[in-house]
């Protein structure tokens, strides 16, 4: 069987040197709940066939913040250039798990990422106006993804509840520890 | 959960079989059931699915044995390579556990009357057409949007709603597992955030490890069946891996919200709560079934409406219609499911929930739903290794009907994380490397090829050695990659 030599070609429609992972959104912060931005930190951890995220916050709503964030540098290289949109977020747990921490987180990032699916929507900026145990309220400033401009890492398909740990810290801050199944 | 080694019994019970007596576990309700070798039995310990075997074997009104594929790993719940049946007589429970996010997520394989000297010199541009064809990556919909009627007729139809609006051919759906349609989709159990999801990405890949594929025929195992399939040593393959996208998903989280609270109501106790369920004759499990079948039907659709894509692609380069390059279904086959079949057990036909999660249907010679061409032969079985090593067509056997409801394996199953890959390797250098192999790559995203690349996945010639050498199916062909499209 005769051997192929072709020339490899990878399109990609933006070249732009990566972004430390992290760094992306600091130019996007502003005051909330939180008081000046989101002062949180993540981490990715291994996980065989998903993503695994550790993230903490100096409160909940830091916390949220952050782990939106984390989420979307799990989606997204790129982000868009400027907030093109402000728009009321809610997020209420189900019934049965009101006063689920992890149950709220859960609920938060599925209505950004709803956001992102239906109508190409990146969070950059958060203005958390109400923030637990029943509820999120945030004025959120979107941006909108663009797939010939922004270049891509991979598809979230879910927040999942394996291994779902949202508490608070004795010092007061938050952490939580989630699996992305991608 | 995953990286914790399982210390628990793995029993020899028989060629490539591995018991979990049903004594490991209170409530365990039958054995555990895994198929494997030596080898890879000793990776599979050390991924701690077996624990989720046992756990799945706890489930309401399980029959027979709680069952794992050789290409098992951990997963949400059941684990990824988990077949399980149950009877709705007995309380069965139907579990969105037991499907996964992705419902019908599948593979669809066609052929084509072209050959490797034809598609050789232009592998380059055919895969750059596919790539502007099909619409693929994050965030990237399909071409059109459809109104909310036009949708319900869809979730209701599967692939032939498709077909109707002229996308494809009739003999398509003869050449797709349930003919590309479950009855009994319930549009009115979907959310509204479902259909919104899933409106504008009918026609769409996805990202992750879906992918298009160039193939070429390399290796003919037994070449009676393969010519039954249509296909022979060196003709030229695509194969389409996809599912029901963010459709699929809303339906698998809105129901665990719903099954989360089923559980508790039906006080079922369970080891793992991501095991949540409801009994199939129960208004919770009606309903999951109802949405999981649109969304199975959503994803029929999808497949479909590519494949048509991939079609008008290659017609493209090469200058004439589809039709006349040969390019038709050899078949499409999901690996994401829970449809309700009739198996015999205790010498009585019974009709059975069975889940297959990253298990594949493979129904033998002379099954009624094995389409009439290859009803001699038996269902054609649909296995993607990975993009830089090779692929199998499989034949479904009598044995698989008689052990594990008519499944095999699905895959090759992941070697190493996604964290892992990319740590090892660059994107930029798995181009090179499958360049140097004479595999045309393109992909959205460098990370995304990273993740994917060959040594990222066990070897799936391994798992299929495996499933033929417990009888369950038997190799047709191997299936070299020439081109790959990643979202």
């Amino acid at each position: 069987m005769p051997e192929i030599v072709a020339t490899p070609l990878i399109i990609l429609h933006v070249e732009k040197p990566f972004s430390r992972q992290g760094d992306r959104y600091n130019r996007y912060t502003m005051g909330g709940l939180s008081g000046g931005g989101a002062m949180g930190t993540f981490e990715v951890f291994d996980h065989t066939a998903d993503i695994g995220l550790e993230v903490r916050g100096r409160d909940l709503a830091d916390l949220l913040e952050t782990a939106a964030r984390a989420t979307f540098e799990q989606m997204l290289e790129d982000l868009p250039d400027e907030v093109e949109a402000i728009e009321q977020v809610r997020a209420v747990p189900m019934e049965g798990f009101e006063d689920d921490a992890g149950e709220l987180l859960v609920v938060w990032l599925q209505e950004l990422l709803y956001r992102f699916e239906t109508g190409k929507l990146v969070p950059l900026t958060f203005d958390l106006e109400m923030c637990g145990p029943r509820e999120v309220r945030a004025s959120v400033g979107f941006g909108r993804f663009d797939p010939d401009r922004h270049r891509t890492h991979t598809e979230i398909k879910a927040v999942t509840y394996h291994d779902l740990q949202v508490h608070q810290e004795a010092d007061g801050s938050w952490s939580a520890r989630f699996v992305l199944d991608v | 959960m995953a990286g914790q080694a399982f210390d628990g019994p793995l029993e020899p019970a028989g060629e490539c079989r591995y018991r979990i007596p049903k004594s490991y576990k209170p409530g365990m309700r039958v054995d555990g059931l895994i198929y494997a070798d030596e080898q890879l039995i000793e990776k599979i310990r050390a991924d701690n699915a077996p624990e989720q075997v046992a756990n799945v074997a706890t489930l309401p009104g399980i029959q027979k044995a709680s069952l794992a594929m050789p290409d098992i790993h951990w997963g949400y719940g059941f684990p990824i390579g988990g077949v399980a049946a149950t009877d709705p007589a007995e309380g069965g429970v139907v579990s969105p556990g037991g499907v996964g996010y992705d419902i019908n997520c599948g593979v669809r394989m066609v052929r084509s009357d072209l050959t490797l000297a034809d598609v050789a010199p232009r592998i380059e541009q055919i895969v750059t057409t596919i790539f502007q064809t099909v619409p693929c990556g994050v965030g990237v919909g399909g071409r059109e949007a459809l109104a909310t009627s036009e949708m319900r007729r869809l979730l209701r139809e599967g692939a032939a709603y498709v077909v109707r609006r002229g996308r494809g051919w009739d003999e398509d759906l003869e050449y797709t597992e349930a003919r590309g349609c479950l009855d009994g989709a319930d549009p009115d159990a979907v959310s509204k955030r479902a259909q919104e999801r899933g409106k504008k990405q009918v026609g769409s890949l996805g990202a992750g490890n879906h992918f298009l594929e160039v193939q070429v025929v390399d290796k003919v195992f037994d070449p009676k069946t393969a010519e039954a399939f249509g296909v022979a040593e060196g003709a030229v393959t695509f194969m389409i891996h996809c599912g029901s996208r963010g459709f699929g998903h809303q339906v698998c989280d809105d129901s665990l919200k719903t099954m989360r609270g089923a559980a508790r109501k039906y006080g079922f106790d369970l080891p793992d709560q991501q095991l949540c369920c409801a009994p199939v004759e129960s208004d919770e499990g009606r309903r999951y079934l109802g949405a999981m079948r649109a969304a199975a039907n959503y994803a029929w659709a999808n497949r479909q409406a590519v494949m048509v894509l991939v079609r008008e692609a290659v017609g493209r380069v090469f200058g004439k219609p589809a039709e006349r390059l040969g390019l038709r279904l050899v078949y499409d086959v999901a690996h994401n499911i829970a449809k309700i079949e009739t198996h015999t057990v205790d010498g009585r036909q019974r009709p059975l929930c069975v889940h297959r999660k990253g298990a594949t249907r493979a129904f033998p010679a002379g099954h009624p739903e094995v389409p009439e061409a290859y009803r001699g032969v038996g269902q054609p079985v649909l296995i993607p290794g990975d993009m830089g090593r090779y692929s199998f067509l499989l034949v479904g056997l009598p044995a698989a009907m008689d052990e594990t409801f008519g499944s095999v394996c699905h895959g090759a199953g992941r070697a190493m994380s996604r964290t892992q890959a990319r740590r090892t390797v660059r994107g930029e250098q798995v181009r090179s490397d499958l360049a140097a192999k004479g595999i045309v790559a393109i992909s959205r995203s460098w990370k995304g090829l990273a993740e994917e690349y060959s040594g990222a996945y066990k070897d799936v010639a391994r798992v299929v050695d495996v499933v033929e050498r417990a009888g369950l199916a038997r190799r047709v062909c191997r299936l070299r990659p020439l081109g790959v499209v990643k979202g």
